[in-house]
C-alpha cells in the first residue's frame, strides 16, 4: 500500500471504530430503555420511542453496530499487505458502505418527516458513514491506478 | 499471518477502544444512589395519595408533550387505585420546543393556589390539542375557580420562579426529556406506561407484604 491509502486506512479504521462506540452507546439505552444524552432536545427519545427505530424487530443501531465492526474489520485485515485480498477486501467495505448510506438516508427521511425528531447520535452517524464511503471509493480508485 | 506495524499500531488502538468500553460499561452498570424525598419533592410541589406511603412517586413532566399524555393516564389510574399506599408529586418540565407549555404549567399552579391542581392537569392532559390562550380561561371557568384569583396567580412571578426551579432541578438531575418518573428516588426506565404501571404496582405490594 501506499502512502496515501495507509492514511486513508487509517481514517477509515478510526471512523468505524468511532462509529462502533456509538452505536454501542445508542444501542445499551435501546435495549435498557434509559436516556440518551442527545444534542437535539428530546430527538433521540423520541427516535427511541418510535416503532420505526426497530425495523423486522432489531433496533437501528444493532445495524450500525454490525456494519462499523465489518468496515473496521475489513480495514484492520488491509494492513496485512497483500495487494490482491486489498482489492477484495476494498470491494467488501464498498458494499457495506453503500449498504450503510443507503439505511442512514432512509433513517433520516423517517426521522425528519415521520418520527418528525433528529437523532444527534444518528445523525453523526449518517454523516460518518458518508465520509467513509467517499474514502472506500477514493481508496479504490488509488489501487486502480497503481496496479495499472 | 504476519502482523505489520501498521496492524499492530491499529490492535492498539483497538485495545485502548475495548479498554474505555468496558470502563464505560462499568460505571453505567452501578446501581443509582437513591436521591431523598425531601429534596425530590419540596414542600410546594403538587402532591397527592398519603404523604407516609413507603412508595412515592415524582413525575417530572411538560403538558404540551404527548407522551406525558399517555403516561398521566397511567398515574391517574394508579393514584386513584392505591390512595394509601402511593404518594405522587409533580414536578414541572416544560421543554423550549412546546410554545404553551410554561402557560400550561402556570395555569395548572395557578389553579393549584385553589387546590385544583390535579383537577386541571387532567383538563390539560385532556385538551392538549386544542390548548390556546382562551382554553386556559375556559379549563379555569369550567372548574370553577374564583378567576379573579386565578388571573391574579397566573400573573404571579412567584409561580414563575416555582416553575423555572423545577425546571433548573431536572436539568441539574440530567433529563433531557418528558416524562421522566423516579421511583422512591430511583429513576425509573420505563417505555410505556403499562411498564410504569407494572413496575409501581409491583413494589407497592413489595412494600405491604
Amino acid at each position: 500500500m501506499d502512502k496515501q491509502s495507509i492514511t486513508i486506512n487509517r481514517i477509515i479504521f478510526i471512523l468505524s471504530i468511532a462509529g462502533v462506540c456509538m452505536a454501542i452507546y445508542v444501542l445499551q439505552s435501546f435495549l435498557r430503555n434509559t436516556g440518551i444524552v442527545c444534542l437535539t432536545g428530546t430527538g433521540c427519545e423520541l427516535v427511541r420511542r418510535s416503532p420505526i427505530s426497530y425495523p423486522f424487530g432489531i433496533p437501528v443501531p444493532a445495524f450500525g453496530l454490525v456494519g462499523y465492526t465489518g468496515l473496521a474489520i475489513l480495514s484492520f485485515l488491509q494492513t496485512m499487505n497483500h495487494e490482491q485480498r486489498t482489492m477484495n477486501l476494498l470491494k467488501g467495505m464498498l458494499g457495506i458502505a453503500i449498504f450503510g448510506i443507503c439505511f442512514v438516508s432512509w433513517f433520516t427521511i423517517m426521522e425528519l418527516f415521520v418520527i418528525r425528531g433528529l437523532c444527534s447520535w444518528c445523525a453523526v452517524s449518517a454523516v460518518n458513514m458518508y465520509v467513509i464511503f467517499g474514502l472506500v471509493v477514493k481508496s479504490i480508485r488509488l489501487p486502480k491506478k497503481l496496479f495499472s | 499471518m504476519k502482523l505489520t506495524s501498521e496492524s499492530k499500531f491499529f490492535i492498539g488502538i483497538i485495545a485502548a477502544t475495548i479498554f474505555i468500553i468496558a470502563v464505560a460499561i462499568i460505571l453505567l452498570s452501578q446501581p443509582q444512589k437513591p436521591i431523598i424525598k425531601e429534596e425530590l419533592i419540596p414542600a410546594s410541589a403538587p402532591t397527592r395519595g398519603n404523604k407516609d406511603a413507603k412508595t412515592w412517586l415524582v413525575e417530572f413532566s411538560d403538558f404540551q408533550c404527548p407522551a406525558c399524555k399517555l403516561f398521566a393516564a397511567a398515574v391517574d389510574e394508579l393514584a386513584l387505585k392505591n390512595p394509601d399506599t402511593l404518594y405522587v408529586a409533580y414536578r414541572h418540565f416544560p421543554l423550549p420546543q412546546h410554545p404553551l407549555a410554561q402557560k400550561a404549567a402556570i395555569t395548572a399552579e395557578a389553579a393549584g393556589a385553589q387546590g385544583k391542581f390535579w383537577d386541571m392537569d387532567k383538563l390539560l392532559f385532556g385538551n392538549q390539542d386544542t390548548l390556546t390562550d382562551a382554553k386556559f380561561t375556559e379549563l379555569a371557568k369550567s372548574l370553577n375557580l374564583d378567576m379573579t384569583a386565578f388571573a391574579s396567580a397566573s400573573s404571579d412571578t412567584k409561580i414563575v420562579d416555582k416553575i423555572n426551579t423545577d425546571v433548573s432541578y431536572g436539568n441539574k438531575l440530567g433529563l433531557n426529556a418528558t416524562p421522566t418518573f423516579y421511583l422512591n428516588g430511583v429513576k425509573m426506565d420505563v417505555g410505556k406506561p403499562e411498564d410504569l404501571k407494572g413496575k409501581i404496582e409491583e413494589v407497592i405490594n413489595s412494600n405491604v407484604q
